[in-house]
């Protein structure tokens, strides 16, 4: 027989636990902003994971493999998200008016979905998006763990130089003035 | 600069309860994050289980989604189901941290309903990967 109390818990929290693990959130996020650095970004990072990134193929919208070597030599910026990620789709507004502004100067965005091909395409057509979107198994979540990405969380963006350095990781939304200061 | 997000285990802690005839799936949420009441799929042994019991969420206006249900205190779930020893019982999720401004995609947790020295309990299976956890949701 069981009871109630026949219970398995991955990770019990009690009130005071619940409001020492946002304690200790704070404390993190006060220090990362002291030392002028996040240091959250780098947990985990494995040197060199990015080239993967660079080195891989994904399936496009069109259905046909796009290297990102495509873009070898642009200031490339890859955002993972997903259709059923709203802090996603909310920043993607402002990155359809950074490629407008800022194509020139070299910026080139592609959008990683890890997500199924029908709601992206709806969402892309939708929001007119005005660069290239492809699709990304969600095997790729993983691999985010390596590369600034420790929870495997989205949206998760990383910039890189032309030289194919990065140059910013970011869990959470990337604004528009962000992308402007870069080509200031 | 928002805080750095919380693991999917810590912001949504899952604690499952078997009882005769149902089970009950008890989320902790923490604060500054929520679930979506219809993102909640459970299976039995792999066969989707479609009553669940849930109560109401609180209503949302999501600029993306529109009118959404959402928990943002701890919630529990329940479903009648025949269990027997063995029972693999798989519970999906997904929520988002409002704090950290990031969504996790849809986790997954499984408890098995096994024999014990004395009662009957759950026992919780550690998922290999994510590719493992969120194949059958997202890549289908």
């Amino acid at each position: 027989m069981t009871t109630p109390d026949d219970t398995v818990t991955n990770a019990p929290a009690s009130t005071a636990k619940r409001m020492l693990l946002l304690g200790l959130g704070g404390v993190a996020a006060c220090a990362a902003g002291a030392f002028g650095g996040h240091w959250w970004l780098t947990r985990g990072v494995v040197a060199g994971e990015e080239a993967k990134l660079l080195a891989a193929s994904f399936e496009g919208l069109d259905g046909k493999p796009q290297p990102m070597s495509t873009w070898k030599g642009k200031t490339l910026i890859v955002n993972f998200w997903a259709t059923w990620c709203g802090p996603c789709r909310e920043e993607m507004p402002e990155f359809v008016k950074a490629q407008n502004d800022f194509a020139a100067k070299g910026l080139q965005f592609v959008g990683v979905a890890i997500d199924r091909r029908a709601p992206v395409e709806k969402f892309v057509k939708e929001l007119a998006i005005n660069y290239p979107v492809l699709l990304g198994d969600v095997a790729w979540l993983d691999a985010l763990k390596t590369m600034g990405n420790p929870e495997a969380v989205l949206p998760f963006t990383l910039i890189f130089t032309p030289q194919g350095e990065v140059m910013l990781r970011r869990t959470g939304k990337l604004k528009y003035g962000e992308i402007a200061a870069i080509f200031a | 600069m928002p805080p750095a997000p919380l693991a999917v285990d810590v912001a949504f802690a899952t604690e499952a309860a078997f009882e005769p005839g149902r089970f009950v799936v008890k989320f902790d949420v923490l604060p500054g994050h929520y679930l979506y009441r219809d993102r909640f799929e459970v299976l039995a042994n792999g066969e989707a289980i479609k009553k669940i019991k849930l109560p109401p969420g609180k209503i949302k206006m999501d600029p993306n989604f529109g009118r959404v249900e959402v928990y943002e205190q701890p919630v529990s779930l329940s479903a009648a189901t025949r269990l027997t020893v063995s029972t693999e019982l798989t519970v999906v999720f997904q929520g988002c941290s409002a704090l950290a401004g990031v969504c996790y995609p849809p986790a997954r947790r499984t408890f098995v309903l096994a024999a014990g020295a004395k009662n009957v309990h759950a026992r919780e299976l550690v998922p290999i990967n994510l590719k493992q956890q969120f194949m059958p949701r997202v890549s289908q």
